[in-house]
């Protein structure tokens, strides 16, 4: 009781509640700009949360995550273009609801279903992540191992494009991980290390330069594409009755509560991501939901099918904090940005957070149903300038994130300007490469996880191979391993004989 | 100017997968402080291994999609991009963060303005640099002025709450809305909106991360020549 009220003093500051409604607010802006993605929001104010107490700074970012998902069902909805993959789904429902001129309603129902599946899936959270944490206590330097290269393999094999490419990406983000110096003897591992080991390069490429510059300055290149395709606007559409009546509402309760257990089982399985939630949510509900007369069946323009993805994209964020706080793996581009805020501010997830640092962890929790429902009050407040907000030019956009991404890279070092310069040009090369490597059809989300998991991959790798009395193949001895790969397998061979 | 990144990329990614191996296998194999019998891999193993995986993955994922198809990719906007940011590190310093943030900013848009088709004249593109060098001064200006002016009567009105951070970066903020204010008012007889725009955004944008970042984080951005 003690833990949960510290947990409650660090979340109901007037501070916290400031940044988490500027966090929502943003995360909702970005979200609604087609192209903006959640991953590139939070990457964005990572520097700003550096500079924020911990609880504080990850409600933040929780804040512009949850903000950014839900804000990608405005453009869908009014424009039939998907902000992001999480609204994939929305688009078919959600614009032809705004034809027939119930934009309000659609927009409404988004609001209404990302605040319960979020709501739904931290209940999901908190009553899970404890014992999955606590049962990392009989895991030593084998099993981490086996669990960072095994999570790193599944996101490898989940990403956009094939395994090799997923793997070989994975492989980059390692090797990059690497440069600097060596954990355990701190002997400098970079080339020309007589004069490099006297610069900001000793340290290594630092994590928040390169998760900016691979999700916020690639991501703003690469919009450098639709400038040209961007057609102006249509006419602004009637925004009427926001609301869904409660009845119906009630009516739709399996709906809310299939596309959430959907989402939630998909965000915590390292890999799956949104997209992939929200079409099964999305034909989940298209095959339970009966036709009413007078009403179009779902796919055409039914309020159930802006339900259903929406409640399951929200889902997906409390599932995806599930392995990020227990096991210390994320699951997706945007949960390995989340992690790295919690690693930079010196917290290391797993079962000694639950054990040491409960009140943070309550905070955590605290803090992303703040961030919930601080998107749902502004997404509602927001119905009504939505359609203007459309309206802003990439022109102006892209200029903005990419000077924001240098900023916020100096300002991590701000006071050493040497290592702020390096910085800022890591940043700036990294997010070329991701540029390139994006356009030439070569998943991140394997680079970025791989820069994060390095470190954890060679220190666990040593120890167990050194307490192993120089046995490689100890993994293949420990049960907890060969249990995982052996659920991996039979996972794999399910979809395979499903297909 | 058209690339190929299908081609390029695999092949800049090999280049750098066999430059790694050969690299990493050069390190010299360390091993843990006090590991007398050697168990330690050492700390060659892991980046030979990586490099290994590496090379074998893009190897493989070549040979399984020759011939590549060609992917051409407009480059220019986006190397005239990098180019103008590489031009913002080296004048970040000198120039001092306000300058040459305004500064590109202000290019960056009107560089977009141009990729999208819009008409470039050259008279109204140097008179809105002209308007953005003198409107980001006079903003510093003001804004350095609030702040002087909270610390001078926090001193003498004996008011501790006029040096809180938070306090002058709102202050500050009200004073860059009311610049910005009569910035609007001043270009509204300007027939060429889109660098009235352009030069507003660019200041507006600049003073908003100097709010956050040197106001409210107190984090040092160089003053370059606006020293005051």
């Amino acid at each position: 009781m003690d833990n949960l009220l510290a947990g409650v003093a660090m979340i109901a500051t007037f501070e916290t509640l400031f940044w988490i409604a500027l966090g929502s607010i943003l995360g909702i802006v970005l979200g609604a700009l087609p192209g903006l993605t959640a991953t590139m929001g939070v990457a964005l104010m990572l520097p700003v949360s550096f500079y924020l107490p911990t609880a504080t700074g990850m409600a933040m970012l929780l804040s512009v995550y949850t903000g950014a998902v839900a804000g990608a069902s405005i453009p869908a909805i009014l424009l039939g273009i998907p902000g992001n993959p999480n609204a994939l789904a929305t688009v078919r429902d959600g614009h032809a609801m705004t034809r027939a001129g119930q934009a309000g309603l659609a927009l409404g129902s988004a609001a209404v279903a990302s605040l319960v599946g979020g709501l739904l899936s931290l209940i999901v959270l908190i009553l899970f992540a404890p014992y999955l944490a606590a049962a990392t206590l009989a895991f030593g330097p084998t099993e981490k191992f086996a669990i960072a290269a095994l999570g790193l393999l599944i996101i490898a094999a989940m990403s956009e494009g094939n395994l090799l490419r997923g793997i070989a990406m994975g492989a980059l983000g390692v090797c990059l991980s690497l440069l600097g110096s060596d954990p355990f003897t701190n002997a400098a591992r970079l080339p020309f290390a007589d004069t490099l080991a006297r610069t900001p390069f000793h340290n290594g490429i630092e994590l928040i330069p390169a998760l900016i510059g691979l999700f916020g300055i690639s991501q703003a290149l690469l919009d450098l594409d639709r400038l040209r395709n961007t057609s102006s606007a249509g006419p602004i559409p009637r925004i009427g009755n926001v609301f869904p009546s409660w009845s119906r509402l009630r009516s739709m309760w399996r709906v809310f509560l299939e596309s959430t257990g959907i989402g939630t089982l998909i965000g915590a399985i390292p890999g799956a991501g949104a997209s992939v939630a929200v079409f099964l949510a999305h034909e989940r509900a298209r095959k339970t939901t009966g036709p009413v007369d007078g009403e179009p069946a779902v796919g055409e323009g039914r309020v159930e099918g802006v339900i259903a993805p929406e409640a399951a994209n929200n889902a997906v964020t409390g599932g995806a904090l599930i392995p990020v706080l227990s096991l210390g793996i994320p699951g997706d581009a945007v949960t390995a940005v989340l992690l790295g805020a919690l690693m930079i501010q010196g917290v290391v997830p797993g079962a000694a957070l639950f054990a040491n640092d409960m009140p943070l962890v309550y905070a955590i929790f605290l803090g992303m149903g703040a961030a919930l429902m601080a998107m749902f009050v502004f997404q509602l407040l927001g119905v009504r300038l939505f359609p203007l907000l459309l309206r802003v030019p990439l022109s102006f956009l892209i200029p903005c994130v990419l000077i924001l991404s240098c900023v916020g890279t100096f300002a991590v070092d701000g006071q050493a300007p040497i290592k702020a310069g390096y910085n800022m040009a890591v940043a700036l090369v990294l997010g070329v490469v991701g540029y390139a490597l994006r356009r030439a059809d070569y998943p991140i989300a394997p680079l970025v996880l791989g820069l994060i998991l390095g470190p954890m991959l060679e220190d666990n790798y040593r120890l167990a191979v050194k307490l192993a009395q120089g046995d490689h193949l100890i993994f293949l001895y420990s049960p907890i391993v060969l249990g995982m790969v052996g659920v991996l397998v039979l996972a794999a061979l399910a979809s395979k004989v499903r297909r | 100017m058209r690339h190929n990144l299908a081609l390029w990329v695999p092949l800049g990614l090999i280049g750098f997968a066999l430059v790694w191996l050969g690299y990493a296998w050069s390190l010299p194999s360390e091993g843990m402080i006090g590991d007398r019998f050697g168990y330690d891999p050492g700390s060659r193993f892991l980046p030979v291994a990586a490099g290994i995986v590496l090379a074998a993955a893009l190897l493989g994922d070549l040979l399984r999609r020759w011939p590549l198809m060609p992917v051409p990719v407009q480059t220019g906007p986006v190397l005239a991009h990098v180019v103008t940011l590489i031009v913002y590190l080296i004048a970040f310093r000198p120039l001092g963060f306000v300058l040459s943030t305004a500064f590109v900013l202000f290019g960056l848009i009107a560089l977009n303005q141009r990729h999208m088709g819009q008409l470039f004249r050259l008279w109204p593109f140097v008179c809105a640099m002209a308007a953005v060098a003198v409107g980001s001064v006079a903003v510093f200006t003001a804004v350095r002025w609030v702040i002087r002016t909270c610390f001078a009567l926090a001193r003498t009105h004996d008011l501790p709450i006029l040096r809180e951070p938070a306090v002058q970066a709102g202050l500050a903020t009200v004073a860059v809305v009311m610049a910005m204010g009569m910035m609007i008012w001043a270009c509204r007889r300007w027939r060429h909106l889109q660098y009235v725009a352009a030069v507003q955004v660019a200041i507006g944008t600049t003073f908003a991360i100097y709010l956050l970042f040197r106001q409210l984080f107190l984090i040092q951005l160089p003053p370059g020549i606006l020293n005051w």
